[in-house]
């Protein structure tokens, strides 16, 4: 038995002694997250700052057979930097350079602890910004968002899969390169491989195999990306924001199927009353009229145009809009009940991770839970439905239920997150609502939502109904992590 | 390894007689394809050594299985394949069995809402095409033709004449039905949880096209045989049916013109001593169309595949190269009505504008070019019906050189293979004696995928069926991975498949132990096409040089 | 050796697999986009032109021998009906002669001693020994021309330029006189001065050389060819598209020459009656009220081009000295019929998924039908099937080995798709 002292001297060599952290307060902090999953400590904090100290650190705990868990968020939602056996968090969110903007070919090459705040910042000094999820935390990673393939408000097809090339540390402690940043001879920098070899860090392929689609969704557990560049988009230079309102989610469906089949406008998704009160009260006051006079779904859809004239291509989206919503007697509007402002307020606020003080998914009452999946659009009445069922066996009023639907690649598939509020401080009724969220991810996913993120208890569930899914992707983990040290017990591992 | 009079019987238990074969005429069949120079020279080397031992036709995933235990169980090696294109679906040496999947040709679905199809592994191009067509839909379709398999192209390559909107084939891959080479089967996306369907390729966890596809292409069947996938469809606003006139060789295709526009484009250099500049100023044009986000269809043609394309007869196809029909190089664009009418007038007013801007000149309706590449042929780029014209030339055709990069990036590939090329082939130079300018070794195809966020090319050489040619043609492909690994370049990357895995996975992080250890794992016994996608022993460094010199 | 001509044809296959398919812009269902029947019946890539392009490759390699191979060898080879799919659309980006592979393969069978299919030796011994290939005494061959006072021209007293050329098949089988009958009735009545030749009337001989045995093909065509000029024939009319075919292409290649350089020209009966419409001697009056959809014969329609003689060699880049011209089914005989179909009132042509140049095949030709009575019968139920698709209730064509085959796959359907010859239907309309 090694003594903890050594390990933790050795450590301390490598990241320094004021970034190898057992402090009671600190363990405790990293212990949890926004998510439901049980609060389990770590028995380390290393905060790194560079591949190399992430390759040693992954070294030491091959030697002595420690857990790592990676974390580049300063903010967690769903339990993947939680450890399961306690170990060292590798904590990279301190890593923070955004390494190079190439706007030519469109793509950031950045650290992982980079936020959306200081990429859009940064990016906007170029013309362009990065493809966001609605509303991130301020601590939310940019590269850990890609990663976990969170769905971007852009339902380009091409913006889907934003991430090009990676550098990575596998669980062995190798390093590695994904795609035309594997070219042999590159120099150690990512940032001046365009400059020093003909590789301008586009493809995202190989090498060998596809590796980026391995680690996307692996929760860490396939190795730990000190770099990645992602594809970037023009700022445009003119934008309208046009709201659909519907009374019922069935209403919104064709809308919305044509909506993406004619490839009319960018960002797009569904917020019921609840969720956009959320979005857009100025007060907790406003909240609760919001959710009220607000249409119960409400469809945004932006317009947007780049340099080429602009007006004109704004005014073919919106005709093509006008004639969609006169075939369903819907007229699109700028303005929302109580909201006269709502095009400016939401334009201003989407390309930006969420500034207010609480977090918006947890204003209603102070923390928040979120089940989400995806599934074709035809179905979500069906999936809202049972989830509504659900909460009223366990007394959760369904309307305090948030709907968030985003499309994913136009029409191919629809990401569906619903939000169950709760008081953090009610332990009964954080418990109340973990039964209900239990309960209700069981039910959606033997009715056929399709859990692509099967975070914390999902895991379960979701692979004991996949087959020979688990055997094959546990085989792969096998030879990349023969020591079992990469974030263990995360999905089916 | 032998296959064996008991394996054959075991075959013939699970699929049914008239579904198996060991009889050497019809393996023959199987035993040949010539257009790879690589593939032609296995074929002199090994003769019928290349023939398989036994041809079997599963008509089901559960066969499939079925056929692959039984391998496990006699120890004989099997080749997945869709049509059978590439050499790599053919044996390597005595004793393989060919799984032809020529009865598992259903079209399962075709999702209008979701727009997705499921499809097994026979279905064509042109056979889902025309299905999804009918629903307002359409799919990509590959240069090598539209008679290949969906899942087969999708699985391994996929460059298409939309990708500047469809990416590659892996973009266009949804859930999947893998069996694997032990016989298990694994169920990719969506359709691995219960009752979700077809639609999602992506998970649950990480995405596992990732072990399907690899840099540029798959693992050659090296990995067992995927047996059912779902697709992806977009868009088509155009008629319901390709409309067609005339009989033949003399058969076009035109779209109705307020759905569909072409436009071709040349720029103003000297050439050939002025190529370079027109290939920069092309994909000066692809970046501006890419920062517009508009089109559907944006590539550049070099001469080559202009005139080979649209060639009506091998002598139609010198005749128009005396005659200069196509001088130079030219960009492609086409644009389609997804939005409305207004939407593909604006987008007109934008191209005119971007082509001004960069220096090009739109190609007039009434020049040669535009009569032969836009009336005869630029439907090809909705459907390939003519693939293998690229073969026309000599009958035979090899890759040059390919790249997968930034579009500034394979232009600088572009010139450096072709410049390696022209002292190299003797063909070329036999070529460039009767001919105003050599055919091959000036352009390439440039294929920017995903509104110009990344970029494809490839060139083609044209060498005659001979041993000598091909050799030729294989120390090319050497002296190209020489110059590339001089320069750096992004290419090499993605080369790996089959003995470049032992040559060039040292160069990067030891990718090749990683994935000769997924072959060991998934494949126990290497039977799965070996030596594909790599071989399961790790060389020693003698042997790895000595095998560089074998190729 | 016969594969020795068609060496470079064979070894240059490029395996793309575009001779297995309808042009692929004019495929327009999943159900009905293969063009070769040969695969769809034998599954194995053997039987396409593919395969046998490998096959022929490996017999003149001595990869494969008679000897050993014999039994697999003639299934492969002979079954197939010759109809050119393959072949027009190869040529559509190759320039391989496919159908020349496949007829040297046939050749080189009979040449060795391996073939003809035993039913098909039936055939050409019953022409030796009767003129005809249904064993039939010679002295009925002209019975269907008893009533209609028709000049003979084998006896060297009549003469006219134009000779209406029956074929056996027309001639003898029961039931399908009507159409030399429905034939000789129109050009009586459009004033065409047009004599046969009676019980003299020899078989075209096209089934030998089908079956690759070209010893008996010449015997039997020079028969033909001396009386043809005995009787100083210009012109020859024939239903027949496997009759016309023979006239037009093989007995030119037979002789080394062109088409249009032989002593006779040969028509095919739709187009010599779609000309007699368009001058006027040929009028419809009676509204059929019918939809109808067209079946192209492979012999008129992709085979149904003048062949062009050419002697020469490949020389650098697969060109050839001096340059050939290759049939790619552009000149095949496409709209006269449809002008025909068009030209009567209540006609309406509902097209199937596959005419014309990629048109599917019935079946039965080049001695399938007689070797493979299951293959021929698969497809020609394919084809009805596609005829039922478009919602007509009957298929008309002018062959009469297509119109056997066909209705014998309706029958065995339990179909109530009628098949028509076109003459049949234009009488009709008289």
């Amino acid at each position: 038995m090694t003594d903890w002292n050594e390990i933790k001297k050795e450590l301390e060599g490598i990241v320094g002694k004021g970034n190898c952290l057992d402090d009671e307060k600190v363990l405790e902090r990293y212990s949890r997250d926004e998510s439901l999953c049980p609060q389990r400590r770590s028995d380390l904090v290393i905060k790194v700052k560079s591949n190399a100290q992430v390759q040693e650190v992954v070294r030491l705990a091959n030697k002595y057979l420690l857990p790592v868990i990676p974390r580049s968020s300063g903010v967690g939602f769903y339990g993947n930097g939680i450890p399961e056996e306690g170990g060292l968090i590798c904590d990279l969110s301190g890593m923070k350079k955004i390494l190079r903007v190439d706007t030519r070919n469109k793509w950031v090459l950045i650290e992982p602890g980079v936020t959306f705040g200081e990429l859009q910042q940064e990016l906007k000094k170029h013309g362009f910004k990065a493809v966001n999820p609605l509303l991130p935390h301020k601590e939310k990673s940019v590269v850990t968002t890609a990663l976990e393939k969170e769905p971007g408000l852009s339902p380009k097809i091409h913006l889907d899969e934003p991430i090009l090339t990676m550098e990575v540390v596998l669980p062995t402690g190798d390093y590695f390169r994904t795609g035309s940043m594997a070219v042999p001879g590159a120099p150690p920098v990512p940032a001046t491989i365009p400059d020093e070899t003909y590789s301008d860090l586009c493809n995202s392929m190989g090498p060998g195999i596809d590796w980026w689609r391995l680690l996307t969704g692996c929760e860490g557990t396939f190795g730990i990306i000190t770099a990645m560049n992602l594809k970037i988009a023009l700022i445009p230079k003119m934008r309208r924001l046009f709201f659909l309102p519907f009374g019922k989610i069935e209403d919104a469906v064709e809308p919305m199927y044509r909506i993406q089949r004619k490839e009319i406008g960018n960002e797009c998704f569904i917020l019921n009353s609840h969720d956009l009160a959320l979005i857009l009260a100025e007060d907790k006051d406003e909240i609760e009229i919001l959710r009220k006079v607000l249409p119960p779904y409400v469809v945004a859809l932006v317009l947007d145009a780049g340099e080429w004239y602009p007006e004109e291509k704004i005014g073919y989206q919106k005709e093509a809009l006008f004639d969609l919503g006169k075939e369903f007697l819907i007229e699109p509007t700028t303005t929302l009940p109580h909201v006269p402002e709502a095009e400016a307020r939401l334009l201003n606020i989407i390309d930006q991770p969420w500034s207010g003080e609480d977090y918006w998914k947890f204003r209603y009452k102070g923390a928040g839970a979120s089940i989400f999946f995806l599934t074709p659009l035809r179905r979500a009445p069906e999936f809202i439905n049972l989830m509504q069922e659900k909460a009223a066996k366990y007394d959760y009023p369904a309307s305090d239920l948030g709907i968030y639907i985003q499309p994913k690649q136009r029409c191919h598939a629809f990401s569906l997150e619903i939000g169950l509020s709760f008081n953090p401080e009610d332990q009964a009724e954080k418990e109340r609502i973990k039964i209900l969220f239990d309960d209700a991810s069981e039910a959606l996913i033997n009715t056929g939502a399709f859990f692509y993120r099967p975070y914390g208890s999902w895991a379960n569930k979701v692979f004991s109904r996949t087959g020979n899914l688990s055997p094959v992707l546990k085989k792969v983990k096998g030879i990349l992590d023969p020591n079992k040290v990469m974030n263990p017990g995360k999905l089916s591992f | 390894m032998a296959f064996t009079k008991l394996a054959f019987k075991a075959l013939e238990d699970v699929l049914g007689k008239g579904n198996v074969t060991d009889d050497p005429v019809i393996c023959q069949s199987y035993s040949r394809v010539n257009w790879l120079p690589p593939g032609y020279l296995q074929r002199v080397r090994l003769g019928t050594d290349m023939r398989p031992a036994c041809v079997v036709l599963p008509g089901s995933t559960e066969e499939v299985q079925a056929v692959i235990r039984i391998a496990n169980r006699f120890k004989f090696p099997f080749i997945p394949r869709g049509s059978g294109y590439t050499f790599q679906a053919f044996p390597a040496g005595k004793g393989y069995v060919v799984i032809d999947p020529k009865r598992m040709n259903r079209i399962i679905e075709v999702n209008e809402k979701d727009m997705y199809a499921v499809i097994e592994p026979y279905v064509t191009f042109a056979e889902l095409q025309t299905e999804a067509m009918k629903k307002g839909m359409t799919c990509p379709s590959p240069l090598a033709g539209a008679q290949v398999s969906v899942l087969a192209n999708y699985s391994w390559h996929g460059a298409y004449g939309n990708s500047w909107i469809s990416g590659i084939g892996a973009q266009n891959l949804l859930a999947f039905e893998w069996v694997l080479p032990t016989g298990d089967l694994v169920k990719s996306g969506s359709i691995s949880s219960p009752h979700a369907g077809w639609f999602w390729n992506d998970g649950p966890g990480p995405d596992l096209r990732g072990l399907l596809r690899g840099g540029m292409f798959g693992h050659a069947g090296g990995l067992g045989m995927v047996t059912k996938i779902s697709c992806r469809l977009t868009p088509w606003p155009g008629p319901r049916v390709l409309p067609t006139r005339g009989i033949s060789i003399d058969k076009i295709s035109e779209f109705p013109k307020d759905q569909f526009r072409w436009y071709m484009i040349k720029f103003p250099f000297k050439y050939p001593e002025e190529e370079e500049k027109e290939l920069i100023q092309s994909i000066e044009l692809f970046y501006e169309l890419g920062k517009a986000e508009i089109a559907v269809f944006a590539t550049h043609l070099a001469k080559q595949f202009l005139y080979t394309y649209s060639s009506k007869t091998k002598q139609d196809l010198f005749d128009n190269m005396k005659n200069n029909v196509f001088p130079h190089g030219y960009c492609v664009v086409g644009l389609q009505a997804t939005t409305s009418v207004r939407q593909l007038n604006y987008e007109e007013r934008v191209v005119k504008d971007i082509v001004a801007k960069v220096g090009g000149i739109f190609v007039k309706e009434d020049e040669p070019a535009y009569q032969v590449w836009i009336v005869r042929t630029a439907n090809e780029w909705l459907r390939f019906a003519h693939g293998i014209r690229l073969a026309r030339p000599s009958d035979s055709f090899s890759i040059g050189a390919s790249n997968v990069d930034s579009c500034d990036g394979i232009v600088r590939e572009i010139l450096r293979s072709n410049k390696t090329a022209r002292d190299a082939l003797s063909s070329e130079k036999e070529l460039g004696k009767d001919f105003v300018q050599p055919l091959s070794v000036h352009g390439g195809w440039i294929s920017p995928q995903e509104y110009g966020h990344w970029c494809l090319m490839t060139t083609d050489i044209f060498s005659e069926q001979s041993v000598k040619q091909a050799q030729e043609a294989i120390e090319l492909m050497g002296s190209q991975l020489k110059g590339q690994l001089e320069d750096k370049s992004a290419a090499v990357v993605i080369h790996l498949l089959g003995p470049s895995y032992d040559i060039l996975g040292p160069m990067m992080n030891n990718v090749h132990l990683i994935v000769k250890k997924i072959k060991n794992t998934f494949d126990p016994n290497n039977l799965s096409n070996p030596p594909y996608a790599t071989r399961p022993d790790v060389l020693s460094e003698e042997e790895v040089k000595k095998m560089m010199g074998a190729h | 050796m016969a594969l020795e001509k068609v060496e470079y044809d064979f070894s240059h296959c490029q395996r793309c697999s575009t001779c297995k398919w309808v042009h692929l812009w004019e495929v327009k269902s999943h159900r009905f986009s293969v063009s070769c029947p040969s695969i769809v019946y034998g599954k194995f890539d053997s039987y396409s032109a593919q395969g046998r392009n490998d096959i022929a490759f490996g017999l003149y390699n001595n990869e494969l021998s008679w000897e050993e191979n014999k039994d697999t060898l003639l299934d492969v080879i002979y079954k197939c009906t010759l109809c050119a799919a393959c072949d027009i659309n190869c040529k559509r980006v190759m320039d391989l002669d496919i159908i020349g592979v496949l007829d040297a393969l046939r050749e080189e069978a009979c040449e060795k001693g391996y073939g003809p299919l035993p039913a098909h030796k039936e055939f050409i011994t019953s022409i030796m020994q009767y003129d005809n290939v249904w064993k039939q005494p010679r002295t009925r061959r002209a019975n269907w021309a008893r009533d209609l006072k028709v000049k003979d021209l084998s006896k060297g007293k009549e003469k006219s330029d134009i000779l209406y050329y029956v074929g056996c098949t027309y001639a003898y089988r029961p039931g399908q006189d009507i159409i030399p009958i429905g034939m000789a009735k129109i050009m009586k009545q459009a004033g065409v001065d047009f004599g046969i030749l009676g019980v003299k009337e020899v078989c075209c001989g096209g089934i030998a050389d089908n079956v690759g045995d070209k010893k008996s093909f010449e015997e039997i065509a020079k028969k033909n060819l001396e009386m043809f000029k005995e009787a100083g024939v210009k012109k020859i009319v024939t239903n027949c598209p496997g009759c016309f075919m023979t006239f037009s292409e093989k007995y030119a290649r037979m002789l080394k020459t062109d088409t249009r350089n032989l002593d006779y020209e040969v028509v095919h009966a739709t187009v010599f009656l779609n000309q007699l419409i368009q001058d006027r001697k040929l009028k419809f009056s009676k509204n059929l009220n019918l939809k109808v959809t067209w079946h192209d014969p492979c012999h008129l329609g992709r085979r149904g081009e003048p062949y062009q003689h050419w002697e020469g060699k490949r020389i650098t880049w697969g060109l050839t000295d001096p340059p050939r011209e290759l049939n790619r089914g552009l000149k095949g005989v496409y709209e006269p019929p449809r002008n025909i179909l068009r030209a009567i009132p209540g006609v309406e042509l509902v097209e199937m998924e596959r005419i014309k140049e990629y048109s599917w095949c019935c079946g039965s030709g080049a001695g399938v039908r007689s070797a493979f009575p299951d293959f021929a019968l698969a497809t020609a139920r394919d084809r009805i099937e596609e005829a039922s698709s478009t919602g007509v209730s009957t298929l008309v064509t002018c062959c009469p080995w297509c119109e056997t085959n066909l209705s014998d796959a309706v029958s065995s359907l339990g179909s109530k798709m009628k098949i028509m010859n076109i003459v049949e239907l234009a009488n009709q309309a008289l």
